[in-house]
């Protein structure tokens, strides 16, 4: 059924083409690289199964709600075998600890993050320093509350304040745009 | 809400989602969201992009960073080593007071001065950038016999501003 065949390519193509997105996506669903690659994997042969249902016009979102179905299946299939799901921090190790090596290789390049890096150090002191405790130290917001002797609403606000600027930056745009 | 405030929202929301701040209701909700709502599941992509790639930037050029963005750390640390050496000099002064027969110069003893000052310094530069998170600070008060020798040293001096032989054994480095 040429139709059929046709939608199948459709899926197939758009599997590609969204990659990176899907990956990246399905990372913080997940919050757990080893299952980035089992989720996309799964979500891939689901969407191939039921590409006769695709409305080309809208396949991005619904590659997403599969992703995203196939996220929590795995981690539902994971917290069964007993591994705990932490926060992004904690459950994506630094570079250098991960035996794997860099795992963000997969979602970030270079050139982002020695662009993130200059916007970092273009904010405030106490944005700077909250999001380097919670993104790179792994400390909790109630910890990083404590160490700065600052309330946990206000540490909550900056590092809201310090994302959203992070996210305005031109060239965090224009990656993003990209 | 205008538009900006409603996407920096969504935004705030996938942030928090992907930092696992979210409670197990709050996750299903913003899940059952992300189902419907193809817009949010771009504001997860940005959220995990960016917070990858400010958690792998480079630990040494992190702590670069933090020195000029974290006064409060340094600060707590120092603010206990002011009031420690504030303690000290405190007691340095009562015993120069204590230990002089005569009623105290008009003038503060120089030397003194430099010595204690030396000490404040020594105490503030030991500071180490390696320190950890769970480093806690315990204030030392061991005041070394040099500096409770060197207090006294003007009173020992002679006429021709040298000192005792018996004052300085030879070989004896004094830690600044």
């Amino acid at each position: 059924m040429p139709q059929v065949a046709e939608k199948r390519r459709i899926v197939e193509q758009a599997c590609v083409d969204f990659e990176r997105d899907l990956r990246t996506f399905l990372a913080g669903v997940t919050r757990d690289f080893h299952l980035v690659d089992d989720a996309y994997q799964r979500m891939v042969v689901k969407a191939i199964e039921a590409a006769e249902s695709v409305n080309p016009e809208t396949v991005r979102g619904w590659l997403f709600r599969i992703a995203l179905n196939e996220a929590r299946e795995l981690q539902r299939e994971s917290a069964r075998q007993g591994r705990l799901k932490e926060g992004f921090r904690t459950s994506m190790p630094l570079p250098t600890e991960s035996p794997e090596g860099d795992g963000y290789a997969q979602i970030v390049s270079e050139e982002e993050k020695v662009i993130v890096l200059r916007a970092l150090g273009r904010l405030d002191a106490e944005y700077q320093e909250v999001v380097v405790r919670r993104l790179q130290k792994g400390q909790t917001f109630a910890t990083i509350s404590e160490e700065m002797g600052r309330p946990l609403g206000t540490v909550l606000t900056w590092m809201r304040r310090a994302l959203i600027q992070l996210r305005e930056t031109a060239e965090i745009r224009q990656l993003t745009n990209e | 809400m205008t538009t900006t405030d409603h996407n920096d929202e969504q935004f705030w929301q996938a942030c928090l989602y992907v930092m696992g701040e979210l409670s197990e209701a709050q996750q299903e909700q913003f899940e059952d969201q992300l189902a419907c709502d193809p817009e949010l599941c771009d504001f997860v992509i940005e959220a995990t992009q960016l917070m990858a790639c400010a958690q792998t930037v480079d630990p040494v050029l992190s702590r670069q960073l933090v020195p000029q963005s974290a006064p409060a750390e340094a600060g707590t640390r120092i603010g206990r080593s002011l009031a420690s050496a504030a303690a000290l000099a405190a007691c340095l002064a009562l015993l120069f007071v204590v230990t002089r027969p005569v009623t105290p110069p008009a003038t503060a003893d120089p030397d003194a001065e430099v010595l204690v000052d030396a000490w404040l310094s020594n105490g503030l530069e030991f500071e180490s950038t390696e320190a950890t998170e769970d480093e806690e600070f315990t204030p030392e008060i061991d005041v070394p016999e040099w500096i409770i020798a060197g207090v006294s040293l003007a009173e020992l001096e002679l006429d021709d501003g040298s000192m005792p032989d018996d004052v300085m054994p030879d070989g004896e480095d004094m830690e600044l």
